[in-house]
């Protein structure tokens, strides 16, 4: 892994279809430090890693995001993607007709700046393939493609533990996942932990945080970080949930109001 | 003009297109098979028939007869007069009517009974500024022949191109018929392909459109033996300004008969295309299936691509039938989630166009022409 490099986001507002999502994001994540996000549903967290990693349709409106000394959002998501900056998608997009070994090969050479040449990425794939407990056979499949939810999952992980991010964004990577699953996409994260190498683990329950300990806790609300504790934060959430925070910060859940759940 | 003396059926052949093209006018926009594509500013007389440079590769068994048209039909006047132009008469308009007329290149493959040629033989042709190109192919394979035969087309600059292909595979027997369309870009093109499956038979075709300023292909194919079946599959490219107008049909009047046609295209710039497929069950054909399915993915706002498929049933006891036609464009959440990781817009959209393809490509039975293909669109994408 090359050396790693801070996330710093500072005051980000993100707005999606002329509505503000973000109300000022303000995030440090150093190398080696593993953050988690947590928050009730509609709070911003899927725009948080979204917006970081540049879709064209969450527009940033003020803020600045820099990793390490590199300008983040002066960058296109291909750049960003090279320049280390990793997301693990909630929903990964089916890609029919390229195999995840091809596709996995390009993305590599993507990023390291420089062709792998096949045999060398056999080598790399079959380790990290057996790291995730996959089977061969799943690098001759169709990226994606009538892959169960899962099976997308260890597929993300896989992505990651081969581009050797130096941030790496979990967006709720735990959804929908069985208790094995959950310990393969730890294992993945834990694989690559290190002075380089930094991630936000972000999600709703508390759950995939009993495999992946992180360093720093922060709650997600009304788009704006209200809470930022040690691990501990996340068992009080896990056994009170998340109004006695509203309560004590005297916030409206703008999103519970409005009925998104 | 030939200069070797012609056997008689193909001088008296000649002399009645001849004087057809007297008589005979250009398909026209008003003629419904011709409604999408204009021929204006087409003025065949321009274009001088040249002696066609005809290149033959591929090594026959005894008995076998692969050469040029022309050759064949001196040597084997029997045999090439006893199938020339049995699919495709030559009175529909002037240029089928020029075609038969000035007739200067081709080839005949044909192939004994029981013979199996397992090498896939091809046929390469070449065309020069001002020529006109008018060519015949015949491919008859006897009871239980095995053959594939792959015909390939380029040339440079300004040229009018009028070739037709006619297979018959007899009982039992297996062609493969692949094509690779790569004329200049300034080229007039316009190919007529038909078949006629013999009992039991199978017929298979697979074409690439590549090239052509303005290019009318087509494959219709008879499936009338018994049990006979044939796939059809069509890959093309289009850019700048080419007008590709393709049929695809399948005509069954054979009972338990299975055909298919896939097409799918990738167009770009300001290209226009047109892909009508056709599966047609005649009455009496009974126990048929035909299925077509045709993908057109459009990477430009000015591009335009005419989906136009038809399902045309005229008998009761049907196996089964289908279609199905879409014209996308690039999803850009596909692309946004390849570009996250690390590939430029440029290679995803290279990825995607691929992944498109790569359902057909891959099921195009001869290696080479299948690589062809890939680097043809690949160079077309970028």
């Amino acid at each position: 892994m090359t050396t790693g490099a801070p996330l710093i986001v500072r005051n980000l507002h993100v707005n999606i279809e002329d509505k503000e999502i973000l109300k000022g994001v303000d995030l440090e994540v150093k190398p080696g430090e593993i953050h988690a996000i947590m928050g009730p549903n509609g709070a911003g967290k899927t725009t948080l890693g979204f917006s970081l990693m540049g879709h064209p349709r969450y527009e940033i409106t003020e803020g600045s995001v820099m990793l390490g000394d590199q300008d983040v959002l002066a960058m296109d998501v291909s750049e960003r993607a090279r320049a280390g900056l990793f997301l693990a998608f909630q929903y990964p997009f089916e890609v029919s007709g390229v195999t995840v070994a091809n596709f996995l090969r390009q993305a590599v050479s993507a990023v390291r700046g420089e062709e792998i040449g096949v045999w060398d990425f056999q080598e790399m794939l079959t380790e990290k393939m057996q790291l995730l407990e996959m089977d061969e056979s799943f690098a001759t499949r169709y990226l994606n493609e009538g892959f169960s939810g899962g099976e997308k999952k260890r597929n993300e992980m896989l992505q990651m533990t081969l581009l050797q991010p130096k941030i790496a964004i979990l967006d709720e990577t735990d959804s929908g996942l069985d208790i094995d699953a959950l310990k393969v996409v730890a294992k993945a994260v834990n694989s690559l932990r290190g002075p380089n190498f930094g991630a936000i683990v972000i999600t709703h329950y508390h759950r995939i945080l009993d495999h992946i300990k992180p360093d720093i806790v922060h709650v997600l609300m009304n788009g704006r970080i209200v809470k930022t504790g040690g691990p501990e934060l996340a068992l009080e959430i896990e056994k009170k949930g998340y109004d006695w925070i509203k309560a004590e910060l005297g916030i409206v859940d703008e999103a519970a109001e409005a009925g998104v759940k | 003009m030939p200069t070797v003396t012609e056997p008689r059926f193909l001088e008296e052949r000649r002399n009645t297109a001849r004087s057809l093209t007297g008589s005979l006018r250009l398909p026209a926009k008003t003629d419904e098979a011709w409604r999408r594509t204009s021929l204006e500013g087409l003025d065949v007389a321009q274009y001088r028939p040249a002696p066609a440079r005809v290149t033959l590769k591929g090594s026959v068994p005894e008995g076998v007869i692969f050469t040029d048209i022309l050759t064949a039909a001196t040597e084997h006047a029997d045999l090439v007069s006893q199938y020339l132009g049995k699919l495709f008469p030559m009175d529909q308009n002037l240029l089928t009517a020029a075609q038969a007329a000035y007739l200067n290149g081709g080839a005949l493959l044909y192939v004994p009974r029981g013979v199996v040629i397992s090498e896939p033989l091809q046929v390469v042709y070449q065309a020069g500024d001002g020529e006109a190109q008018y060519l015949h192919t015949l491919v008859i394979a006897e009871d239980n022949a095995e053959v594939t035969l792959l015909e390939r087309y380029e040339g440079t600059g300004d040229y009018l191109s009028v070739a037709v292909v006619e297979v018959f595979p007899l009982q039992g027997a297996r062609v493969r018929y692949g094509y690779l369309q790569n004329h200049s870009q300034d080229a007039w093109a316009f190919t007529f392909r038909r078949g006629l499956t013999g009992r039991d038979s199978t017929l298979d075709w697979a074409g690439g459109e590549f090239g052509g300023a303005l290019v009318r292909s087509e494959i219709v194919n008879n499936v009338v033996g018994e049990g006979s079946q044939s796939n059809l599959k069509v890959v093309f490219g289009a850019t700048d300004r080419q007008h590709h107008d393709i049929v695809a049909a399948q005509v069954h009047t054979g009972s338990y008969t299975r055909s298919d046609i896939l097409g799918r295209g990738v167009l770009s710039g300001h290209a226009h295309t047109v892909f009508r497929g056709n599966g047609q069950i005649n009455h009496a054909a009974k126990n048929a299936s035909t299925f077509q399915r045709q993908q057109a993915l459009v990477l430009s706002d000015k591009a335009r691509a005419d989906s136009i498929p038809a399902l045309i049933i005229n008998e009761h006891e049907v196996e089964g039938a289908g279609h199905a036609a879409t014209v996308g464009q690039l999803d850009e959440e596909q692309l946004f989630y390849l570009m996250a990781r690390g590939l430029s817009r440029a290679e995803a959209i290279r990825m995607l166009v691929l992944a498109f393809l790569t359902p057909v490509l891959e099921q195009i039975p001869v290696a080479e022409l299948r690589d062809e293909m890939i680097q043809l669109m690949g160079e077309k994408v970028n």
